[in-house]
């Protein structure tokens, strides 16, 4: 965009847009912000970084970082690409009944997470479920498989439950991004004889770029603050191998040990933090270049 | 009128069939869990947990669905949630979408602070802000009434919609609203009639998002409400356990009675994006 | 642009009024003499009683008896619920919404003691001359804290051996002679665990662990450790001592049942005690334990199994171990109300209302004359409530529970050798036990 132009408003009138929202927000956050660091640095009133140091000291904290991080990232690239894929192929021209499609796919989301994660928990079990069931009778599997009790399924497992739960929200935001792309920007393609996949790639990508960036954003902060998931269906193991920070931080919570939860929840934030940090310059990187 | 995305046309049969084929997959992936809440919402308790595990019930029942309407508080709970969830919605895209169209047109280090502020409040977990948010909520006597739930769920959905706001109004170029001025246009009809017509597939979305985001939440719903004069229904739910037997079977009945009129909101919204669209002051 | 102004100035004002009233407040002082109870209420009083929805309908007639008793005193019954009733009563105990009288967990009001949120019920129980000798002296220590009663004990219980006398028929076993020994159990689940249909694959298992939930997982390991003579820490409560000689025979013993002897199915790994209920109805485990709750949901499951139960094998002579838990009613210190509510809580606990508010067995001796407990089936469970253990209420405890858990799955799924897993176990038990 070229710079030299009218502003539309004064610097105090965007200020004005800005300021409701911003003042909602500071009101409900600042307390229990503030009250989560004093929390964590100070059980009675003296400064320490105790707190800290305990979490920090617990030999199982590399591991539940690693199953955080990793957590983190098959979560989110498997419902951004998830949900992209859906939301382009619901999109196409040929494709009948959108709405039809579309809802469908919300359906998940609309799930209450309760049903949910006991819906999911009781297909995966052993006795009870219906998917080994339903495998063995296609013949996918020879026998049946024991997915909550080993630790590379037991992932696997809460991986899928959390990611269909989540990609519908890509998909419409995706959708509803499609939508608002201009027709000129097709028929410049059209003209052009650029190939299908290359429009989708130089023209609709770079379009809706804010928005899968946005997309993404959410999912990595509610990846990582998940915790009723994995806490119904596997409470974290077997052996901790399903275990992340946010478990972490809900265990201290229902022992009301309200300083490791808040020191636990202040590293989880400086994670999430420097992880958004990182990506937000990326992508104003990329922003500047192209 | 929607046609912009999708006049690309493919006439390649095989790409058809295969985009059916993994709309399908995907299909069936959504209602592989579903199909089981349904089912299990027509059997009877004995067949709840049957070993193996059956899909139609040998004697499907609707006493599941009965005891839902006339045994349960779940009416009641739909219409908490149901009067909670749009409060949510409305607050959260009025507030959150001013917000988000000043800091997408005015890009300085200021409103960039603002925008990484705003993002980061969402980053603490539910858990710790739950004992915090109930101190406050009771202090100012909001405590089991549907407005303080409204208000504590801000937390959850306005930095959100703000930035998805944003986001979609980062992609309405400034020309259109100058444009706008330049045919005489004063600066809040510009914004009515240029950027609000274009943004409303993204307003609706997000507005889908809050209301959805409220509908469901669970740790802050089961702390802030008490009676049944504000409880909502994820918490209402946990009433078809008891210690130590879980009603399953009411319990999807519920939750099927419940998804209905969500769905039927959603297809109404869905109408709402496309229309939004097909007003769209892009191209006359 | 005016009104957005505006509204900016209001929300301004109001985040002032707001964030001043928030800053933390000691605890109120209790407005009425606990000392001294009040001998009637003159003004009429309303009183805020949190119940758990299973206790919902039987509630419902008490409170109606107790108000016609207490014209004075109206009661407003709240419905809690298993999923939410423990963050919200933790939360409301610490804030300012807290209700006058609360049923919950027995073994969570030590803690809650520890921390001053509950009244100190030792005047009342003095002034009612309620005879503390006559509930089940397993519910005191849930019920006290520092040698002062916190809580009113009213439904109490441990879990029995729960077994399919119609297996055990078929098995060539007598139905009347459960085993009496923890090795002769061991031999038992072998004879039981069969190949009904002949396809040869096991389809019949004969003991269930609920291996698969860390509460129900860990209960069962201490209380079997309990069973071989040892016990979680010494007596002071400083030094874990779970990796003793009884602690390493009670993991040995649930590892040979899943992995040697296989006579636990491999699913209990993810099973919790509901899923070994189900697994029972479906005919597919002939002997676990479990409360007396789970009577009438098998009977209601699966009406053709013919039912036994038995007293947990002892170490040669008398009966083993169990461990109990309950409800009961208590008062928070935050309760404005605190007489009124002393007789709600009174009344609630009398031995013939308890007896009718449980759905299981109350916490009171006279109680068990009432003609429901005349069931045979219900006389094993009975027995052994009075010499059973309370868990453990160790500020700590859920985190050393989820480390016990951890070891037991690292040995059960890993094959991890048992000894070096109790130790493991215990070094962090250790450090959590000097921390609390």
């Amino acid at each position: 965009m070229v710079s030299t132009r009218k502003k539309l408003f004064t610097k105090f009138q965007y200020f004005q847009f800005i300021l409701p929202g911003f003042i909602v927000i500071g009101l409900l956050i600042s307390y229990p912000l503030v009250s989560n660091v004093s929390m964590s640095v100070s059980d009675d009133g003296v400064f320490s970084i105790d707190n800290f140091i305990r979490i920090i000291e617990n030999p199982s904290f590399i591991i539940t970082l690693r199953n955080t991080l990793l957590w983190m990232f098959s979560t989110v690239v498997l419902a951004t690409t998830l949900g992209f894929c859906s939301a382009i192929l619901i999109e196409q021209n040929f494709v009948k009944h959108k709405v039809f499609w579309r809802s469908l796919i919300l359906l998940a989301w609309i799930t209450p997470g309760i049903v949910k994660a006991h819906t999911w928990k009781w297909l995966f079990s052993y006795d009870f479920g219906m998917l080994n069931y339903m495998l063995v009778s296609i013949g996918l599997i020879k026998e049946p498989v024991y997915w909550l009790t080993s630790a590379n399924t037991a992932f696997l497992a809460v991986v899928i439950i959390q990611v269909w739960s989540e990609f519908p929200y890509v998909m419409l935001m995706i959708s509803a991004g499609i939508q608002s792309i201009n027709t000129e920007y097709y028929d410049c393609a059209r003209l052009d004889g650029a190939s299908y996949f290359r429009y989708i790639w130089s023209i609709v990508i770079p379009i809706i770029r804010d928005v899968v960036f946005i997309s993404i954003l959410l999912l990595t902060i509610w990846s990582i603050n998940t915790f009723s998931v994995i806490w119904i269906v596997t409470q974290g193991g077997p052996y901790g191998s399903t275990n992340i920070l946010s478990i972490d931080i809900y265990r201290k919570f229902l022992m009301f040990d309200l300083g490791g939860a808040s020191a636990t929840a202040l590293l989880q934030l400086s994670i999430s933090l420097i992880i958004t940090i990182i990506y937000i310059r990326q992508s104003r990187k990329v922003e500047t270049n192209a | 009128m929607r046609k912009y995305f999708n006049k690309y046309h493919i006439k390649n049969g095989l790409a058809v069939i295969v985009t059916y084929f993994i709309l399908t997959v995907i299909a069936l992936f959504i209602l592989f869990p579903l199909t089981w809440v349904v089912s299990t919402s027509i059997k009877p308790t004995n067949e709840v947990m049957a070993i193996p595990p059956q899909w139609i019930p040998d004697n499907p029942t609707i006493e599941n669905y009965v005891n839902v309407f006339t045994n349960s508080s779940i009416p009641r709970y739909f219409v908490n949630s149901f009067l909670a969830s749009s409060f949510v919605a409305l607050i959260t895209i009025v507030l959150g979408g001013l917000t988000g169209y000043g800091l997408s047109r005015r890009k300085t280090k200021g409103t960039r602070a603002i925008s990484t502020f705003i993002l980061a409040s969402q980053m603490l977990p539910a858990t710790v802000i739950l004992v915090p948010v109930y101190l406050f909520i009771s202090k100012i006597h909001l405590y089991d009434t549907i407005f303080g739930l409204v208000f504590a769920h801000l937390i959850l959905t306005l930095p959100l919609v703000t930035w998805m706001c944003k986001g979609y109004i980062d992609t309405i170029p400034v020309d259109l609203e100058e444009a706008a001025q330049i045919e005489g246009c004063t600066r809040l009809q510009a914004l009515l009639k240029v950027i609000f017509p274009i943004a409303a597939p993204g307003i609706a979305a997000s507005g889908m998002f809050a209301f959805i985001q409220s509908w469901n939440e669970f740790t802050i719903a089961s702390i802030l409400t008490e009676s049944t004069k504000s409880r909502t229904l994820p918490v209402g739910l946990t009433e078809f356990a008891l210690l130590f037997k879980v009603d399953w079977g009411s319990t999807m009945a519920a939750s099927v009675v419940i998804s209905v009129p969500v769905i039927v909101i959603f297809l109404f919204m869905q109408k709402y994006i496309v229309k939004g669209i097909g007003q769209g002051a892009v191209k006359g | 642009m005016k009104k957005i102004g505006i509204c900016f100035i209001v929300l301004f004002l109001m985040s002032g009024v707001i964030l001043s009233g928030c800053s933390p407040k000691t605890a109120t002082e209790p407005l009425t003499d606990v000392s001294e109870p009040a001998e009637a209420e003159q003004e009429p009083v309303t009183i805020k009683w949190w119940v758990p929805n299973w206790d919902e309908e039987v509630a419902k007639v008490l409170v109606s008896e107790f108000e016609a008793e207490n014209p004075n005193i109206k009661v407003e019954m709240t419905i809690t619920t298993w999923d939410t009733m423990e963050g919200q009563i933790r939360t409301a105990l610490h804030g300012d919404n807290a209700p006058d009288v609360i049923t919950d967990l027995e073994s969570r009001t030590p803690a809650y003691a520890e921390q001053g949120l509950l009244t100190n019920l030792d005047p009342y129980f003095e002034a009612s001359g309620i005879d503390v000798e006559d509930f089940v002296s397993s519910a005191i220590p849930l019920n006290s804290y520092d040698g002062s009663m916190y809580g009113m004990p009213m439904r109490h219980d441990g879990p029995a051996m729960i077994y399919n006398k119609d297996m055990f028929e078929a098995a060539g076993l007598d139905p009347d002679a459960f085993p009496t020994t923890w090795e002769e159990l061991e031999e038992v689940a072998k004879a039981l665990t069969v190949d009904t249909d002949g396809d040869g694959v096991i389809d019949q298992y004969g003991l269930g662990w609920p291996l698969g939930n860390e509460g129900n997982a860990v209960v069962r390991f201490y209380q079997l450790t309990y069973n071989f003579g040892g016990s979680i820490t010494n007596a002071e409560g400083t030094k874990c001592e779970l990796n003793s000689d009884a602690g390493k025979t009670a993991l040995e013993y649930i590892y040979n049942n899943l992995n040697v002897d296989e006579v636990t199915p491999k699913s209990a790994l993810e099973s919790d005690n509901t899923g070994l209920t189900n697994l029972f109805i479906n005919k597919k485990i002939a002997i676990y334990s479990n409360g007396a709750y789970d009577l009438s949901v098998i009977r209601e499951g699966a009406p053709d199994i013919n039912i036994g139960t038995a007293t947990y094998p002892g170490l040669g002579e008398g009966i083993g171990v169990t461990i109990v838990n309950g409800f009961n009613l208590y008062i928070p210190e935050k309760s404005n109300n605190k007489d009124a509510a002393w007789k709600l809580v009174e009344f609630v606990g009398r031995a013939e209302n308890s007896g009718r508010l449980t759905t299981t067995f109350p916490a009171r001796k006279s109680a068990f004359e009432l003609e429901r407990y005349n069931d045979p089936l219900l006389a094993p469970f009975i027995e052994q409530m009075d010499s059973g253990k309370a868990g453990p209420t160790y500020k700590n405890w859920s985190q050393m529970q989820a480390e016990i858990y951890n070891q037991i799955q690292q040995v059960l799924l890993n094959n991890k050798d048992i000894t070096t897993a109790l130790n493991d176990m215990c070094t962090t038990v250790d450090t959590l036990l000097v921390s609390d």
